[in-house]
């Protein structure tokens, strides 16, 4: 809390002139201007981002960490820095607790194979919400079921709120781990992680934290929250695609195996055997997405400046303007109302599949993902087979929103 | 792409298929019956047939699907009935290439035809395969369809 990323700067920024830095937002869908609502699924990416991924390429590209020419040193020092910045912007001490991957999903996987599955038995658990995304509940799967072991899922109420008593109660002997998504990527809810990493600490029960809906959107500090893993992904954060972090407690990266093997994760290879890098080079085999990461760091110093307080501040104003402005569209109902929500709206207009309005708000520039939103759980539990849903970040204007509002009144008159 | 080009898809004549099927529900005796789920959008039918010496005598499907699943299973029905496997095939290879574009139409398809707009929507198309390739599994004796990959 105390690094400088954290603190409001004054004065606010203008955000119509923010979304000018982001050169896609100027282009038109069909001959409309686009109102692109699908920022939950991947980001836009400021000018800032994108010069500095073409200039990495066009002035320093070389490997990391493994040639003595001046340009590999240069190579090698824009990466770690992008590892330190990130680092900083999670309020982390040591940047050697970041793991950096491909995404989330990778992050995930990783804790599955080489943290997880070394430690089921038979009978045990893992404990998860109904409102997880696929990539927070799949590789615990595979690893329960290579070892006896199985998923078991904490319930939500109708609003879309984590019942933490019944997850609490849930943190039985059997819980070997847990993991819990921050925000939701359909409802939009915010769960409590700090109380819910209190509760599995007293338990000695580990849980890893998905971050991926969290920390583009909000002020995260992963010390504060007290948890055992926190995974986010880059491109949902006006970053590079294919890039990603896994923070990790050291005690856990130090006990863990590597997961994938390969060149710079060694120290010491022999045919018959080879020595490991220290962590968390251990957990990165191969040449990494190098210039996705120069980007990545850009986007977090891009977002540290306009400050993070101030971006969750401009969402929610733009959240209270489009579920007002949803709420005039006829049989409109919103799946989600959590008293703490990010600016995530997932609906349903009774008589229309989602997909048809998809298509039909997409005709008219607008950008929103329909379907499952990779959280079948959830859908089982509202008992709808797909969702609309419109995702805001601080570029967005309330004439994205008006655009969309007027597509719903026209899809409507077309479908119901 | 202008609009022009997508309303069609959207054309009265579709949308009138969505509001009222035709051979929607079940019949009294079927001697197949498939389910057809397209999980990732959450498009799903049931269609059930009555044949007679391997050619379909009778045909009704119940859908929770989008516009243009249930518009073509409602068109199918009318289009099927006393067509066998190797006639379905061919239907079915006839809808492939509208579909991708590589014919405009093909008059075996009928009012099937009306789907050659999904050349220019590949994220749709599997939505317009689904009840075709339910019928064509439940022809085969076959209980599950899906028309998603992977």
């Amino acid at each position: 809390m105390n690094s400088p990323m954290h603190q409001p700067i004054a004065p606010a920024p203008d955000w119509s002139r923010v979304r000018t830095e982001f050169p896609l937002l100027k282009r038109t869908v069909y001959g409309r201007p686009l109102a692109y609502l699908d920022n939950a699924n991947t980001s836009q990416k400021p000018d800032r981002v994108i010069d500095a991924v073409s200039q990495f390429f066009r002035e320093r590209n070389a490997n990391v960490s493994r040639a003595v020419h001046a340009l590999s040193e240069e190579a090698t020092n824009l990466y770690e820095g992008a590892r330190s910045t990130l680092a900083e912007f999670i309020g982390v001490q040591s940047d050697q607790e970041l793991v950096l991957t491909s995404g989330t999903t990778m992050a995930t996987n990783l804790v599955a194979y080489s943290f997880l599955l070394p430690r089921l038995k038979p009978g045990d658990q893992v404990l998860v919400t109904t409102m997880e995304h696929h990539a927070n509940i799949v590789p615990w799967q595979l690893a329960c079921e290579r070892t006896g072991a199985k998923v078991v899922a904490a319930p939500i109420n109708q609003r879309g709120e984590l019942i933490l008593e019944r997850f609490v109660e849930m943190l039985t002997p059997k819980v070997k781990f847990a993991a819990v998504t921050h925000v939701s990527n359909v409802l939009g809810t915010i769960n409590p992680v700090t109380e819910i990493a209190r509760e599995c600490r007293r338990r000695s029960i580990p849980l890893l934290v998905d971050g991926s809906q969290a920390v583009p959107h909000m002020p995260v500090n992963v010390s504060a929250i007290g948890c055992d893993f926190y995974a986010f992904t880059g491109h949902k954060m006006c970053g590079p695609t294919g890039t990603g972090v896994l923070w990790a407690r050291r005690k856990w990266l130090e006990a863990m195996p590597p997961f994938f093997g390969g060149g710079d994760m060694i120290r010491e290879v022999h045919i018959e055997s080879s020595t490991f890098a220290d962590p968390p080079q251990r957990f990165e085999a191969g040449t990494p997405n190098i210039a996705g990461f120069v980007g990545l760091g850009e986007a977090v110093r891009y977002l540290s400046e306009l400050g993070m307080d101030r971006i969750r501040a401009r969402e929610q104003e733009l959240l209270v303007y489009a579920q007002e402005r949803l709420r005039e569209i006829p049989g409109l109902r919103i799946i989600g109302e959590a008293r703490h929500k990010a600016a995530v709206i997932s609906f349903l207009v009774e008589g229309a599949h989602a997909h048809d309005l998809a298509t039909l708000l997409d005709l008219e520039g607008v950008a929103v993902r329909s379907g499952h939103h990779c959280a079948h759980p959830l859908m089982q539990f509202y008992g709808v087979p797909a969702t609309c849903r419109a995702s805001l970040a601080f570029y967005n204007r309330c004439e994205d929103v008006d655009q969309l509002v007027a597509a719903l009144h026209k899809a409507c008159k077309l479908l119901v | 792409m202008g609009q022009s080009g997508v309303l069609p898809l959207y054309r009265e004549q579709l949308l009138e298929h969505n509001r009222v099927p035709h051979r929607w529900g079940d019949l009294d005796v079927a001697d197949a019956c498939a389910h057809g789920r397209n999980a990732l959008c959450g498009d799903e039918l049931r269609i059930e047939i009555c044949c007679n010496s391997g050619r379909i005598r009778d045909y009704a499907f119940e859908a929770e699907a989008c516009v243009i699943t249930t518009a073509v299973a409602s068109i199918l029905g009318d289009r099927v009935i006393g067509m066998d496997m190797a006639a379905l095939e061919l239907l079915q290879k006839a809808f492939e290439r509208i579909l991708c574009g590589s014919s405009g139409q093909e008059p075996v398809l009928g009012e099937l035809n009306a789907f050659a707009e999904l050349a220019q929507f590949p994220a749709r198309r599997k939505c317009a395969r689904l009840p075709l390739a339910t019928l064509v599994a439940a022809m085969a004796g076959q209980h599950v369809a899906t028309t998603e990959e992977g």
